[in-house]
């Protein structure tokens, strides 16, 4: 769908390789049914052991905004539906559950096995601090720990990185900016 | 392997029923849940089993039984084990494959359990319970309390690996598949320690061959080194089982991980471990043992006198140590952010 860099939350993930990142929060697909779901921001197609992996990316930022910063538990939540939603949607649209959704799908996508596709759950904090992140990839994976049983998903599945990990991944490849409110 | 273990009014274990264990094995939860007292039942069970019919020993199995629960837990007699207020007896069954070992007796016990069944064979290997203290330093102490004063105050524990410790490394070579463990231990605490047959006393000898008192060595490089001394001299096997108690006590996180890592391999070797702990470090070490390796590494946790069965395989255990870690995290960033 897109080779150009997103950004989000001030952090400039990609350009990726063509075919291998599905814009999903600006997709047609989502912007039908978007009333009362939230969303991820893009489905990242990577291999892991040779073995294909969607990751499904959410970026935030964690610029202290005083009055306007939600509380943890609400947070939390607010991610895990972003995952499981942005999850959902794409097996729905790959399974042509929405008319002509799988056009905007790349090839990829289409191409892999979904018996045997693993996910990734990631989601990158800009300016997050480091020993910030263990305690809230525990409470993130407890709040996903539902939907990785049903589907089988290995228990490690959700990362929770900063701008700094992210960058070591290969997620992040332009500029941040911190001090950006999401 | 113990692949099953059932206790019924054990102390302040009221039921705890644990089945499919793994090759390592991981009990967590409060201070005073029983994690301590669910070891210690299951190293009698297994000690009883490794010291009948061993050489020349004439006792039946529940005499040794008896001996070793009253030695162990130090309870005027063996019936003061039986839950307060319960009405029911005392049993205990654990499985090894598909034979079990199991024993029931009454609060009014005083040294002799009538009700033993026994499918399981006498076993040759050693099993061993590293208790949180070390006992390097008290190595005499212990020994004297118990072979000349036969005091209570070090329990059978404390005892038997005392006396383990002496045993001096055989002429034999060591266990090949224990080499590579032993090389990881010796690297965390930077040398070995041995005993001095002149002063009577253990030390540390780095790697420049210069020696220490054990006196004046870390606790963290005592327990090391015990683990290591226990591989070298042959105390134990591969069909070995190891119970530790808290790993985590007088170790760096560092040294926690480098620790479990050396755990899992010697595991692999086919040592059996149960481990009692309240470190988040060790349950998420071990989480990732299990994700990294495809182990099953059964985990139970004491949750209000109950007790919630788990496989650190499906995840991070929904339990107060992982919980008190999350609402750590709450309150400093609420307290940022606000």
């Amino acid at each position: 769908m897109t080779t150009e860099a997103i950004v989000e939350s001030g952090m400039t993930f990609g350009p990726y390789a063509k075919g291998e990142c599905f814009y999903i929060e600006k997709s047609k697909s989502y912007q039908r049914v978007q009333d009362g779901l939230k969303m991820a921001e893009f489905l990242l197609l990577r291999q892991q052991k040779d073995k294909p992996v969607i990751w499904v990316i959410e970026a935030k930022s964690s610029t202290p905004c005083p009055g306007s910063q939600p509380r943890f538990t609400e947070f939390i939540d607010e991610i895990r539906s972003k995952f499981t939603h942005g999850f959902l949607l794409f097996l729905a649209v790959r399974l042509k559950r929405h008319q002509a959704g799988e056009k905007e799908l790349p090839d990829k996508f289409i191409a892999i096995d979904l018996s045997a596709l693993d996910f990734r759950f990631v989601l990158v904090i800009n300016g997050h601090k480091k020993e910030w992140l263990p305690p809230l990839n525990d409470a993130l994976s407890k709040a996903l720990k539902p939907l990785l049983r049903v589907w089988a998903l290995s228990a490690n599945s959700v990362s929770v990185l900063n701008h700094e990990w992210a960058r070591e991944q290969g997620l992040i490849k332009g500029p941040v900016h911190e001090n950006t409110t999401n | 392997m113990i692949n099953q273990v059932k206790l019924r009014n054990f102390g302040p274990l009221r039921k705890v029923e644990w089945s499919k264990l793994g090759r390592i094995n991981l009990v967590i939860g409060n201070n005073g849940s029983g994690k301590t007292f669910l070891l210690k039942a299951i190293y009698c069970s297994l000690r009883t089993l490794e010291m009948f019919r061993r050489g020349n020993e004439q006792r039946s199995a529940p005499e040794i039984l008896a001996n070793k629960l009253y030695w162990t837990f130090q309870t005027p007699k063996i019936g003061d084990l039986v839950s307060k207020g319960a009405d029911e007896q005392l049993s205990s069954s654990i499985h090894f494959d598909k034979n079990g070992f199991n024993y029931s007796f009454g609060k009014d016990t005083i040294k002799q359990i009538s009700i033993l069944e026994r499918d399981a064979s006498p076993r040759s290997g050693n099993s061993i319970f590293l208790p949180a203290k070390e006992v390097l330093s008290l190595h005499q102490v212990i020994l004297k309390s118990r072979d000349q004063d036969l005091d209570f105050g070090f329990d059978d524990t404390y005892y038997d690996l005392a006396t383990a410790l002496r045993i001096q490394p055989g002429r034999g070579r060591n266990f090949a598949e224990f080499a590579k463990s032993r090389d990881q231990l010796r690297e965390i605490i930077g040398g070995e320690i041995k005993y001095d047959e002149t002063s009577g006393l253990w030390q540390l000898i780095n790697k420049d061959r210069q020696r220490f008192p054990i006196g004046v060595t870390a606790e963290g490089v005592k327990k090391i080194g015990i683990l290591d001394t226990l591989l070298g001299n042959r105390y134990l096997d591969p069909s070995s089982v190891v119970l530790i108690d808290e790993p985590e006590s007088a170790l760096h996180p560092t040294a926690i991980s480098k620790l479990l890592d050396i755990v899992a391999t010697l595991a692999e070797c086919g040592i059996q471990f149960f481990m009692a702990s309240h470190s988040y470090f060790v349950v998420k070490k071990l989480f990732l043992i299990a994700q990294e390796r495809e182990w099953s590494i059964p985990v139970i946790s004491a949750d209000d006198g109950g007790w919630i069965r788990d496989d650190l395989k499906n995840g991070m255990p929904d339990n107060p140590i992982i919980n008190e870690s999350i609402r750590l995290y709450k309150e400093e960033v609420e307290l940022t952010l606000k």
